[in-house]
């Protein structure tokens, strides 16, 4: 909020000498602040100067000026001084332009012909307060994304601190077991098995949680990948346990490349593939992957099995990290994958959903942006 | 395989439990003749300049207590009589700065610290066999 006891400072840019005593005018009877001083310049580069050495707190412009026409008036001020608040003044027939400056970050437009005495303070006013609101809101955006990160590195670096101690209790309790196994009776080699078959859960634990953290951290550039040949990389990667079960994979030809990493994309179809392979018990199993639609440069892909599917209530449920729909003993895994999963979508600027019921196999929709060249690249950054 | 030559390894690590973990691997491995064991980077290097029965192979952590692994390595590259010590380092960093120091200042290979235990006696005997079965050393 403008401190009450500081002046407020107006820049008026305004070749217009009728318009600028018009507005001078209007402002002192007005007095939208106790005190109030008003700075008027006719040309843009003397508005720009003023803008660069003054404490400016919001600039009235007038877009015609004699060395600036148009938009570019608004540009140059907003280029030249972000932060502060700009009112934009236009004549009747440059409301046009007017919309497009508030596109481009403007506070406000008024209309020079039809201003009324108390429409322009009020405009000030809430310009300012707006703007003020938008930092503090920018600000607030930098700090969580700047808290996030900081979030998946301490992640990154507990996850592997912890695998230290983890080693060293791995290796004794295996010490334990080679060179006293025969001095303990079943019981004492019981629970050193239990103990050693936690540490391994423990131990994928972490390297998960190593790999979550990891594909929360946003790819910097993104390239184009080519989701067919991703796939047919990772099911000759599974080929053992694909025969193994008989899995019969369909995947459709002419997918789209997406716009992403080789890393994060590797991580969505992976742990998609591998979940379609291990919660299947079909006679005949099943995997089909392929795209659904592609609209507005994404494409939703689906991989769909007809395995034993996931009740509706679980859907939202199965993406959150560690959770378990099945008794441990019963398949193997942390329950980290789906997790991992949307993960990945969200830093590539996409998302993931099921659909399935109980018994009815499940199709998971992953939506990516679509590589197209020149343009992806950008448009994934803004994403 | 071929019988292997005893060796002599110098392990530096600060950690009681990794230098028990190594010593086990050592008795259970077939290459090993004498191991020593350094517990921080300056005793290492001592060790390294006044044994009698020079080390032939060094196994070096990077987070060492007085001088750092990376200290010691550029040492040991430094000194005429020890610039060709095969020097391996074995760290839980997965850093990509640490990896690529170790490369720069020197290190024949770079292996994280194994999880498991059978894999680190693989990895000495992969070692020994490459450095004094397949590799030519100045004598």
């Amino acid at each position: 909020m403008q401190a009450h006891d500081k002046p407020l400072r107006v820049l008026l840019v305004e070749d217009n000498a009728g318009d600028a005593r018009l507005i001078r005018e209007i402002l002192v009877e007005a007095r939208p602040w106790p005190a109030l001083e008003l700075v008027h310049a006719e040309r843009l580069s003397a508005g720009l100067s003023h803008l660069a050495s003054d404490g400016v707190n919001v600039v009235l412009l007038d877009l015609g000026l004699p060395d600036s026409q148009g938009l570019e008036t608004f540009l140059s001020v907003h280029a030249c001084a972000p932060h502060v608040p700009v009112v934009v003044l236009t004549g009747l027939n440059d409301e046009a332009v007017a919309l497009r400056a508030l596109h481009e970050g403007a506070q406000d437009y008024l209309v020079k012909a039809g201003l009324e005495s108390d429409q322009l303070p009020r405009a000030v006013r809430y310009a300012i307060e707006r703007k003020q609101a938008e930092q503090a809101l920018r600000r607030t955006v930098a700090e969580l994304e700047a808290k996030t990160s900081e979030l998946e590195s301490f992640t990154y670096s507990v996850s592997h601190d912890l695998k230290e101690p983890l080693r060293t209790m791995e290796a004794f309790s295996q010490f334990l077991l080679e060179d006293y196994a025969e001095r303990l009776d079943e019981q004492g080699r019981d629970y050193l098995e239990r103990m050693g078959r936690a540490g391994a859960r423990l131990r994928q634990m972490i390297e998960e949680l190593l790999v979550l953290a990891r594909v929360g951290q946003r790819s910097q550039e993104a390239v184009r990948v080519d989701v067919r040949e991703l796939v047919n990389n990772i099911v000759s990667a599974m080929q053992v346990a694909v025969d193994e079960k008989g899995l019969h994979v369909e995947l459709e030809s002419g997918l789209p490349a997406v716009a992403g990493d080789l890393y994060h994309t590797e991580q969505i179809f992976g742990n998609l593939f591998s979940n379609a392979l291990k919660f299947n018990h079909a006679a005949e199993p099943l995997v089909r992957i392929g795209v659904r639609s592609v609209e507005d440069g994404r494409a939703t892909f689906y991989v769909q099995d007809n395995g034993i599917g996931v009740e509706p209530e679980y859907h939202e449920r199965i993406f959150q990290v560690f959770q378990q729909l099945h008794r441990r003993e019963e398949y193997e895994g942390t329950g980290a994958g789906l997790a991992i999963v949307k993960r990945a979508a969200e830093a590539l600027g996409g998302s993931v959903r099921l659909e399935s019921s109980l018994g009815a196999g499940a199709t998971f929709l992953v939506q990516l942006p679509v590589w197209e060249s020149g343009s992806a690249a950008s448009e994934t950054k803004a994403a | 395989m071929e019988r292997y030559r005893p060796v002599q390894v110098l392990v530096v690590d600060d950690s009681p439990d990794d230098v028990m973990i190594a010593q086990r691997a050592f008795r259970a491995s077939r290459v090993v003749n004498e191991l020593s064991i350094a517990r921080d980077g300056q005793e290492a290097i001592d060790l390294m300049r006044r044994a009698s029965n020079p080390p032939e192979l060094v196994l070096l952590d990077i987070k060492l207590p007085r001088l750092s692994g990376h200290e010691v390595l550029k040492q040991v590259r430094a000194d005429h009589q020890l610039a060709a010590l095969p020097v391996v380092m074995l760290s839980a960093s997965q850093r990509q700065e640490d990896i690529i120091e170790s490369y720069r200042l020197g290190a024949n290979s770079y292996i994280q610290k194994p999880v498991a235990f059978g894999r680190f006696q693989e990895i000495l005997e992969i070692f020994a066999t490459y450095w004094f079965e397949v590799a030519t050393l100045p004598e």
